[in-house]
């Protein structure tokens, strides 16, 4: 389980994280929306102990090698062929490639007839599943996935969504991601956070929009709008 | 150390994929030491003077430089793209990171340098000084250079310009040394001759040491993002 609790981050005089609070469950997709800028990468750098924060608190249960994560740009190398790229992430992970989950997904992917070709030669929706594929790979018990679907066409988007939640309801994988993409996010997240100002402005799921007989959408435009916060 | 291992492998995956160039700087390199074959072996008739094998191992340092230019081209598309996130992500280091690669570079462009001696100074390989300076002093000054030039050229958003002014800067100081020695048959004795090397060396293991202590990963993210 990820809480984070009253985390503050400024940038100089920019305060870009005002005190987010919240709790990603176990087995759950919790999925953080908000305005460009808002902080959700801020967020996500520290959560991987990549950036520190001025106050506040982040735990996370899992152990650190136990966590997967898609950066919103490309963490494969692109001067390497995906085999490359493959053999070295999981060896630094300390792990030996799991034949029959790479076979099932490497087919799944459609990537075969490509697995000794650069990633330079590659597509973004190929990148995309080629990132996708690299986390599997890692057998995490958690996914921090910083918008896994960004700039891909509306059928890769919809692959990627099915394979997470396939992922989160097979293998129990407790997955954590931010979108831009609000129908995604009502598609595919069991909790749904509203970033915002640099607070978590609205937590809730679709069981609470169906109650106050809202979409998503009308939600977002309320609070970014308005500037409310919770 | 694994991870190190594991970061060796990848950059040997590179360097295997932009074989053309690579075999270009070899090729280039090993052209220009066959057109000097006989300025070496007139060197290699005097394997008493220890002043002329350092001028050898100087020279042929040059070619380290040289050969190591095609590296540097990984360091710099890395950098530009802000690879280092991932590398920190997935649990390396700043100096894991710099002394991973540093030892990548090393050990390729040694390549080149063991076959030049191989080729012209055949007859050194009986001096126990040249063995000592080609085998040990060279990998290890050589090492730590690329370090720093590594680290500078990476973190501190210099980039090319560091990189431009550290190895060209001892380039240039190689030759003017070269130079020098082999004009002045200047005399001096083995003990203070490696005194002086192991001087150098440890100077920049200090300096290498302090800035990868000094410096943390999550400062440099926030800094180069």
């Amino acid at each position: 389980m990820l809480v984070v609790k009253n985390l503050k981050k400024n940038f100089g005089s920019k305060k870009v994280l005002k005190g987010v609070d919240f709790k990603a469950e176990k087995g759950k997709i919790t999925v953080l929306c908000g305005p460009n800028g808002a902080g959700k990468t801020t967020l996500i750098r520290i959560i991987l102990k990549l950036m520190k924060y001025d106050e506040g608190e982040v735990s996370l249960s899992t152990d650190f090698n136990k966590i997967g994560f898609i950066f919103h740009k490309d963490i494969l190398f692109s001067d390497i062929t995906l085999k490359e790229n493959l053999l070295f992430f999981t060896k630094v992970k300390r792990k030996n490639i799991n034949k029959e989950i790479f076979d099932k997904y490497l087919n799944l992917f459609n990537l075969k007839n490509d697995l000794n070709t650069k990633l330079s030669k590659y597509s973004s929706g190929m990148k995309r599943k080629a990132e996708l594929l690299r986390v599997i790979l890692e057998e995490p018990e958690f996914m921090i996935l910083d918008e896994p679907t960004a700039n891909l066409d509306p059928l890769v988007k919809i692959e990627i969504r099915e394979l997470l939640k396939k992922l989160n309801s097979e293998k129990n994988i407790t997955i954590f991601m931010t979108s831009h993409n609000l129908d995604e996010v009502e598609k595919i997240g069991d909790k749904i956070l509203i970033l915002n100002n640099g607070k978590i402005a609205w937590t809730g799921d679709k069981k609470i929009l169906e109650e106050e007989k809202l979409e998503l959408e009308e939600k977002f435009l309320e609070i970014v709008r308005g500037g409310k916060n919770e | 150390m694994n991870r190190i291992k594991a970061l060796i492998m990848k950059d040997f995956f590179t360097a295997r994929n932009s074989v053309k160039s690579l075999l270009i700087s070899y090729t280039i390199f090993l052209f220009v030491l066959f057109m000097m074959k006989n300025y070496f072996q007139r060197l290699n008739d005097l394997p008493d003077n220890i002043l002329i094998i350092i001028a050898i191992i100087l020279f042929v340092s040059m070619g380290l430089l040289f050969i190591t230019t095609g590296f540097m081209r990984y360091i710099f598309q890395e950098s530009a793209i802000g690879k280092e996130e991932i590398y920190f992500a997935y649990g390396y280091g700043v100096g894991e990171l710099c002394f991973g690669k540093a030892l990548f570079f090393t050990v390729l462009s040694l390549v080149i340098p063991y076959i030049l001696v191989l080729l012209f100074f055949s007859g050194l390989l009986k001096t126990p000084f040249f063995l000592f300076n080609i085998l040990l002093i060279l990998p290890i000054l050589f090492l730590l250079i690329s370090y720093l030039v590594i680290f500078l050229t990476w973190f501190t958003k210099l980039g090319t310009a560091v990189y431009f002014v550290m190895f060209f800067g001892v380039f240039f100081l190689i030759s003017k040394v070269v130079k020098k020695i082999i004009k002045m048959k200047l005399k001096m004795n083995l003990t203070t001759i490696i005194s002086i090397e192991l001087g150098i060396i440890l100077i920049l293991f200090i300096i290498s040491y302090l800035i990868t202590k000094l410096i943390k990963k999550e400062n440099l993210i926030e800094k180069l993002s």
